[in-house]
């Protein structure tokens, strides 16, 4: 009963973490069909900046000014590549924009290295947020993943009401369908595709940020989470938020069941075999509906 | 005479449920072996769902599609061109960075039982450039062989779309508006070249100039809120006042 | 027709020039991590370039390709498997080709976009499997294999020490590098040859433009199927013949960052074109090796160089010779201008690679070019002020020729773009 509760608040925190990250990229594809293959890369990101900014301004509360300042750095920096990379490509299509953003997220791993070296930063949860909310069968709840939980989906109710109740989604989305109509309309178009793309890469930076000081922050966390969110992508369906959805929550329980049960299948123990599941379910979901489960975007 | 190609109380919708658009209701039609058949509308009328159905891309929300006396409802794309249906595309749909010829030779593969070869060359299918070159002749592109389809003049990038269309020696062809955006003297070359290259064959055709229309059609149908309100030979079409109703270009077009 | 047959010659000489010159050392482990680079780099474009399926896990095939070979040396070195060691390659072929068969199943439905992520998740699956099946994959470190003694099971004694009597030895580093050359030679025309077979044919219709070729009556997911297969029967070989070089196999040669070195390569070189990814391929073993020898930023300059090959040149280095081939580049500038041009070009480099190693001395880890530049008087601030002035110049100096020089004839041919 105790590791079937712990279990489900650590799975559940973790799915929202992974929604944050997969519900950027999906947002940013289906707003202007670009996949950013460096989206994780741009959360790693948002966990230096997240470190160093919160080391600055250390007397301050530096991990509140962290958490508002880096996401709108790595924003700021996503706009700057979408400005000077991907918009003139833009025209050669989808796979030119993929093998860019791949080429970027080399870069950034490298320069990541280069700038804060190869080993894990000490990147913690504030003080405030270290205690126990509260405790379920003498195992304590940490604030911090409440917390975590909490902003994950304030931030998703925000995009969410934004796409929903204002023009800026209806908008957004006819500029990549039909291009010329909504510059006929007066709107310009480029400026709206960076504040989408920066955007995207902010709610990453926010992701990095409360991911990073909540897990690890190293020079392989956008390789290790990365192949994870495009996998989620694929089960939930390309291009579909609610599938993402529950494409995250479903790999969040997965991995956190599967590390606490303690038995083997086929020799194989079931808490080893944990980083496999996720592509495990990609495959098993894809054998049985081509297109993800809520997908209808053929491409 | 058995039809070639039958359309069985066809219908389809488009959307999810809640906010279904219906596109065709209860449509039925057959075509004799040997009739070159155009179906004319407004826009938004059905005709490129038709056409989508009966090639595979679509599955019709009911009804069944029969060609040449079998049932071909919801078989891949591929499996009906198989079955001796080709179609051509309204908004031209060619392999851009292949030559004219590749382009040709493709289409012949494709209705080649050594389409996936790979162990023998090409080149040593001779058979299979013939004729290639040869529908590269009849299309009139036999001096641009060598040039890849993406660098042609929109007239010649149509001609090819005809030319893939047709090399497969399918006994069914479907064009889709083969004389969109084309001038007066271009889309008459184009007429003279479908009425030359379908001889023989069974034409279903989706056009909305109406000097093709009757100088093509040995039959006509007109299709109107998915829906087909009639079909009839040229004349009696033009003399339908129920047709000039939904569809009032179709009187403009003298004979 | 005699310019093909010419690059077909220069590249089997290029291919024979090093074990024939070389006896050992760094030259023929170069000439031989090229060759392997040059099969998987061709194989990989016949997804990419051929059929316009952009992967991210190529390096699955080669990998349990080289696992399959070095398990067959071992029962070869232990006398249980009477198999030639020269023809390993083949059961590489076989590994690698059934695995796709089994991987292609899943992952060939779709192309574009989907087709890449979800060989990026498979790709991971396989990587992340290996380590629950230590036995087989031999976990943390490996599995090692000595192909010396693999060689002497396939010959008779009396053999081998007749031929070690002539000075000639079957294991040495040179007898593998002729291994190797004739294995991306005979590998390389097989490819070639591939291209211009009906399917070969059809793969280019099915990147182009895979719905009218479901029209035409081909079905594209079996058209992807079959050309994975393929690939990964030929990145098959090229594992193999890195089993019988390093002698060890681990589960890193399956994971992601050696896919994305495979792709990287095939790109930077070209998939338009047949010999692009071999020029590829040659750009990364030199990097990755030679330049990596005296500077630790060679992973940043690969991924600038792959960065500007996406914006600037889509149909790679094989475009860029082409293009200039084709005097579209210097056609109006004359010879002194194609000198100027060179210069601005060299000079935006050398101030790049300036920064760039500033930058990493500044971090704490200098490599020998790095050195170089310390050596300069002034040190460093000299060499950075230096290096941003000659970057800037020289990218004005380009700017100012090209706006002189005639556009490009036709946009390099993008791959694997969906229609």
């Amino acid at each position: 009963m105790e590791f079937l509760l712990v279990s489900l608040l650590n799975g559940l925190s973790y799915g929202l973490l992974l929604f944050l990250l997969s519900a950027g990229l999906t947002v940013v594809f289906s707003l202007m069909g670009v996949l950013n293959f460096a989206h994780a890369s741009f959360y790693m990101l948002g966990a230096y900046l997240g470190f160093q900014i919160s080391l600055w301004f250390a007397q301050f509360g530096g991990f509140w000014i962290a958490l508002v300042l880096a996401p709108l750095a790595v924003g700021a920096l996503g706009m700057l590549v979408e400005r000077h990379l991907l918009r003139a490509i833009h025209r050669r299509g989808q796979t030119a924009e993929l093998l860019l953003t791949f080429g970027l997220a080399y870069l950034i791993a490298e320069a990541v290295q280069l700038l804060w070296g190869r080993s894990a930063l000490p990147f913690h949860p504030p003080a405030s947020l270290e205690g126990a909310l509260f405790s379920l069968y003498g195992s304590a709840f940490p604030a911090w993943r409440a917390f975590m939980m909490a902003l994950a989906l304030a931030m998703l109710a925000a995009i969410a009401l934004t796409l929903r109740y204002t023009r800026v989604g209806l908008i957004v989305q006819a500029a990549f369908t039909h291009p010329h109509m909504v510059e006929a309309l007066g709107h310009d178009v480029p400026r709206i595709f960076m504040w989408t793309f920066g955007a995207g890469t902010a709610l990453a930076g926010l992701a990095g940020v409360i991911g990073g000081s909540a897990f690890v922050t190293e020079p392989g966390m956008a390789a290790a989470i990365g192949p994870i969110v495009f996998v989620i992508v694929v089960i939930g369906g390309l291009g579909s938020l609610p599938g993402a959805f529950i494409a995250s929550m479903a790999v969040g329980f997965m991995q956190t069941f599967a590390v606490g049960l303690d038995f083997a299948v086929a020799g194989v123990s079931i808490a080893q075999a944990a980083p496999v599941l996720p592509f495990l379910a990609m495959v098993l979901v894809l054998l049985f509906r081509p297109s993800g489960l809520l997908g209808n975007r053929a491409d | 005479m058995s039809a070639a190609l039958a359309f069985r109380g066809i219908s389809h919708s488009f959307g999810r449920s809640g906010r279904m658009r219906e596109v065709l209701r209860e449509f039925d039609l057959a075509i004799a072996s040997g009739e070159r058949h155009a179906v004319i509308g407004p826009n938004g009328a059905g005709k490129s769902t038709l056409f989508n159905i009966a090639s595979g891309a679509l599955r019709p929300s009911a009804g069944r599609v029969i060609l040449d006396g079998a049932d071909i409802t919801g078989l891949a794309p591929f499996e009906i061109s198989r079955r001796g249906l080709a179609r051509s595309q309204q908004v031209t749909s060619l392999f851009t960075h292949l030559s004219v010829r590749d382009n040709l030779r493709c289409a012949v593969l494709g209705a080649d039982r050594r389409r996936y070869a790979f162990w023998r060359a090409l080149e040593g299918l001779t058979a299979v450039r013939a004729r290639a070159e040869a529908m590269a002749e009849a299309v009139g592109l036999a001096a641009q062989l060598d040039r890849s389809a993406g660098e042609l003049p929109y007239a010649a990038q149509r001609a090819l779309e005809i030319g893939v269309a047709l090399a497969g020696d399918a006994k069914v062809i479907l064009l889709d508006e083969p004389t969109a955006g084309m001038s007066q003297i271009e889309s008459r070359a184009m007429v003279a070249l479908i009425r030359r290259l379908t001889e023989g064959r069974t034409l279903l055709l989706v056009e909305h100039d109406m000097d093709v229309v009757f100088g093509l059609a040995d039959r006509v149908s007109v299709l109107a809120g998915g829906a087909l309100i009639a079909t009839g030979t040229p004349d009696e079409i033009r003399g339908s006042p129920q047709v000039r109703e939904v569809y009032p270009t179709a009187k403009n077009a003298d004979a | 027709m005699t310019s093909r047959r010419f690059q077909w010659i220069a590249f089997a000489v290029l291919l024979a020039a090093p074990p024939l010159f070389f006896e050992g050392g760094f030259p023929l482990t170069l000439a031989s991590q090229t060759g392997i680079a040059i099969i998987l780099a061709l194989s990989y474009n016949m997804l990419l370039g051929q059929t316009g399926l952009l992967s991210f896990g190529h390096a699955v095939y080669a990998g349990l390709g080289a696992y399959a070979a070095i398990h067959a040396m071992k029962l070869i070195g232990a006398g249980s498997l009477p198999f030639p060691v020269a023809l390993l390659p083949l059961i590489g072929a076989v590994a690698g080709g059934a695995v796709a068969v089994l991987l292609g199943y899943v992952s060939s439905r779709r192309g574009g976009l989907t087709f890449a992520m979800i060989s990026l998740g498979i790709g991971e699956m396989v990587h992340a499997a290996a380590a629950l099946f230590p036995a087989l994959f031999g976990g943390e470190s490996g599995v090692t294999a000595d192909r010396a003694g693999a060689l002497v099971q396939n010959v008779a004694t009396a053999t081998v020490a007749a031929v070690s009597q002539l000075g000639l030895d079957f294991s040495s580093a040179r007898a593998v590098c002729w291994l190797i050359a004739a294995w991306t030679l005979a590998s390389a025309l097989a490819m070639y040859g591939f291209t211009r077979t009906p399917l070969g044919r059809l793969a280019n219709a099915v990147r182009d433009n895979p719905e009218r070729a479901a029209q035409i009556g081909v079905d594209p997911r079996r058209v992807r199927w079959l050309m994975m297969i393929a690939a990964g029967a030929f990145a098959g070989i090229a594992g193999s013949l890195s089993a019988i070089l390093f002698e060890i196999v681990s589960a890193e040669n399956l994971g992601t960052p050696a896919s994305a070195a495979i792709l990287i390569a095939a790109f930077i070189g070209g998939t338009g074109a047949f010999f692009g990814p071999v020029a590829g391929a040659l750009v990364y073993t030199l990097m990755s090796s030679a330049i990596a020898a005296i500077t630790p930023a060679w992973p940043m300059y690969l991924g600038a160089l792959f960065i500007l090959i996406v914006l600037k040149a889509p149909g790679g280095l094989a475009s860029i010779l082409e293009d200039t081939r084709l005097s579209g580049i210097f056609g109006q500038l004359g010879s002194a201008g194609m000198a100027l041009t060179g210069l601005s070009a060299l000079a935006v480099l050398a101030g790049f690679v300036g920064l760039v190693e500033s930058a990493y001395a500044l971090a704490g880890s200098p490599g020998t070019a790095a050195g170089w530049l310390a050596m300069l008087p002034g040190g460093r601030a000299t060499s950075v002020v230096l290096s941003a002035a000659l970057f800037m110049a020289g990218r004005e100096a380009w700017r100012r020729l090209a706006a002189r020089r005639r556009p490009l004839p036709n946009a390099a041919v993008e791959p694997g773009r969906a229609a």
